[in-house]
């Protein structure tokens, strides 16, 4: 799991509008306390491994979501599509692993109304081929 | 030699066994569901449910915290997907008062971002195939 992580970590830090919008702030798991806003956090939902006769594959669900406290929707969904165009069927390298793909499953839009913030979590289903 | 196909009665049959396999497929995911809330957040487990879809051949739906629940609308999906306020120190806070790291949070206790803790997504994604296996098997 470690080089899968790793991997995911160094893609999202490479150039791109992404980065560049959500100001580098790309977390696993909890963003530290006072993170400037917007940002983004990734975790892994599920880890479900398939052996076969010539190796293994494993088969991920991982959520990126994206924290916004402006006002209106703009700046969620504008992150959400920079997201979007780098991580749709990314080609990202994961140590050990032959095959990486990366489908876009389910994305959902939600408010926290108590902290007027928005959060786009999106779920992502990868194949990882040894 | 005379064949008799009774298309109606056939249809019937068929449609019985793959609402029966429904059932079941939607109670294996509502189980899973139940047993993987998180153990600090177990009230949830008397909020998962399943209800017909309103839609004609809509089917069934695993709920968390149906429209209509009492409680917390929010609640489960803070737990399922995570949610931006931060905690910290919040078991011992959890403990003092009774109440969940959601409710804290809500209540403006606590003060830190918090990571998903799913428990339907992994459900499904368990029985996803079986299901689709058991309807296929019950049509065929």
């Amino acid at each position: 799991v470690k080089p899968l992580l790793e991997g995911i970590f160094t893609y999202a830090n490479a150039a791109s509008d992404f980065k560049t919008a959500i100001g580098g702030r790309f977390y696993f798991s909890e963003a530290p306390q006072g993170a400037t806003f917007p940002f983004a956090v990734y975790n892994l939902i599920t880890l479900d491994i398939d052996y076969h006769f010539a190796g293994h594959q494993i088969n991920p669900l991982m959520q990126i979501s994206i924290f916004s406290k402006d006002t209106g929707s703009v700046e969620v969904n504008t992150i959400w599509g920079y997201m979007a165009a780098r991580f749709d069927d990314a080609a990202i390298s994961v140590t050990g692993y032959s095959a990486v793909e990366f489908r876009r499953d389910q994305a959902r839009l939600l408010r926290e109304p108590e902290n007027n913030i928005w959060h786009y979590a999106t779920d992502y289903e990868l194949i990882l081929t040894a | 030699m005379m064949v008799e196909w009774n298309e109606g009665r056939v249809l019937k049959a068929v449609g019985r066994e793959a609402d029966r396999m429904e059932r079941r497929g939607a109670a294996l995911v509502a189980a899973t569901a139940k047993m993987l809330v998180p153990k600090d957040e177990r009230q949830l487990v008397g909020e998962i449910v399943i209800k017909k879809s309103k839609y004609r051949d809509g089917g069934l739906l695993v709920y968390a915290q149906p429209p209509g629940t009492p409680s917390d609308e929010y609640y489960a999906t803070y737990v399922e997907f995570g949610h931006a306020a931060p905690y910290q120190g919040y078991a011992s806070v959890s403990k003092k008062t009774g109440l969940s790291i959601y409710r804290l949070r809500k209540a403006g206790l606590i003060n830190k971002t918090t990571a998903p803790k799913p428990f339907m997504r992994p459900a499904v994604k368990k029985w996803r195939r079986v299901v689709t296996e058991m309807l296929k098997r019950a049509i065929l």
